[in-house]
């Protein structure tokens, strides 16, 4: 969470301090820039210090968060040997992941 | 607008979304789509994904606060992610497919059911401490604190629940809502867990099922980094203050206040989508 939120700062301060005055567009829908919708072309966008790829990467760790959280009651289950509810959350995790990944 | 008003804008938006949010059990996204829509001129598509972005802060700030107190009942609610999940995909797909208009119809009659059952308050449902045969299979009883000491309960009607929750997952990603109020009606009306199981254990699956859904709004570009990041930082600090606050403060004459202005943003959007101002 920290981690999401950092990211967002440094994006976020970079953006504004490089486009103050700038209008947002907001209105009509364009699908926003090609690099920032996967998640290796944020990667490559936040390398050249891109700010808004910055502020896109704490969006994407936020959305990791709920998936940490499936892979902690994940592993809380396997630990215990129950293995109906490790299948149970597998297929929860493979969704997430199929998801954000496809 | 300039970037920096806009920025500001959508952080104490989207904070005072979150904090209400959590506090009266709408959900962060209810109250930050119609904003973003009809104050700030944001397109739907971008708003819808935003909302999805403050669903996940709220659901993330408030479990960082709830999680320790024992009332999340994480079998159950694993098992009934498996259908939120698969209905999330479903309605991010069809998401593509119809027109906004329609969406902000499907959003509009969330609004009001939201606001109606937020109204109604909790049910005087009494708990069951028996399960039926699928439940007892999947040990899905358990218990929760309670003034009295640790309470057991039962868990019934499984499949029905799943049902439901089937549907959650594809209005939450239809139209960007946690859709925490079927989630808890699923769970406390129909399954009879405890009012405040069924509360918690919700608030763990929505930023799941909310997580399924916004992978495929990302692909499609309906997450803009300009409008998410202000609500990122916005939704956590709002739904963590929200969570803290809650226990301490008597949220009836919020909540009807809240509801009030719900059905009013709910009435708007309708008669935008009915003209076609989108």
């Amino acid at each position: 969470m920290l981690a999401s939120i950092a990211c967002v700062l440094f994006g976020g301060v970079l953006y504004l301090v490089r486009h103050a005055g700038a209008r947002v567009h907001v209105a009509p829908f364009e699908p926003a820039h090609e690099p920032l919708r996967s998640l290796g072309g944020i990667a490559r966008e936040a390398a050249r210090l891109d700010a808004a790829a910055w502020m896109q990467a704490g969006v994407v760790l936020l959305i990791l968060m709920p998936m940490a959280r499936v892979l902690t009651t994940l592993v809380f289950f396997m630990r215990r040997r129950d293995w109906v509810f490790v299948g149970l959350g597998l297929l929860v995790l493979g969704a997430l992941i199929f998801g954000l990944a496809v | 607008m300039d970037a920096s008003t806009f920025f500001i804008l959508v952080l104490i938006g989207s904070a005072a979304a979150c904090l209400l949010g959590s506090l009266t059990g709408l959900g962060g996204g209810a109250v930050l789509t119609p904003l973003l829509v009809l104050v700030l001129g944001v397109d739907l598509r971008y708003a819808i994904g935003a909302s999805l972005i403050a669903v996940i802060a709220t659901s993330s700030g408030a479990t960082a606060t709830f999680a320790r107190e024992g009332f999340t009942n994480i079998r159950v609610g694993v098992v009934l992610e498996v259908a939120t999940v698969a209905g999330a995909l479903l309605g991010a797909y069809i998401a593509g497919l119809v027109d906004k208009s329609t969406i902000a119809i499907v959003f509009s009659i969330a609004l009001f059911w939201s606001a109606w059952a937020t109204l109604r308050g909790a049910p005087p449902v009494v708990p069951t401490g028996e399960s039926d045969a699928l439940a007892t299979r999947l040990r899905l009883a358990s218990s929760h604190p309670t003034h009295g000491g640790s309470q057991p309960y039962g868990v019934v009607r499984v499949p029905s629940g799943l049902a439901l929750m089937f549907g959650a997952g594809v209005l939450s990603a239809l139209a960007g809502i946690g859709s925490g109020v079927i989630k808890v009606l699923a769970m406390d009306r129909v399954m009879r867990l405890p009012f405040k199981v069924s509360t918690t254990t919700s608030n763990f699956m929505i930023g799941v099922t909310a997580a399924a859904s916004v992978g495929v709004y990302l692909h499609r570009g309906q997450i803009e980094p300009r409008i998410c990041a202000p609500v990122v930082l916005g939704g956590l600090v709002g739904s963590m203050v929200g969570a803290r606050l809650l226990p301490r403060l008597r949220t009836r004459w919020l909540r009807v206040i809240f509801a009030i202005v719900v059905i009013g943003a709910g009435v708007e959007m309708c008669r935008k989508a009915i003209v076609g101002g989108f």
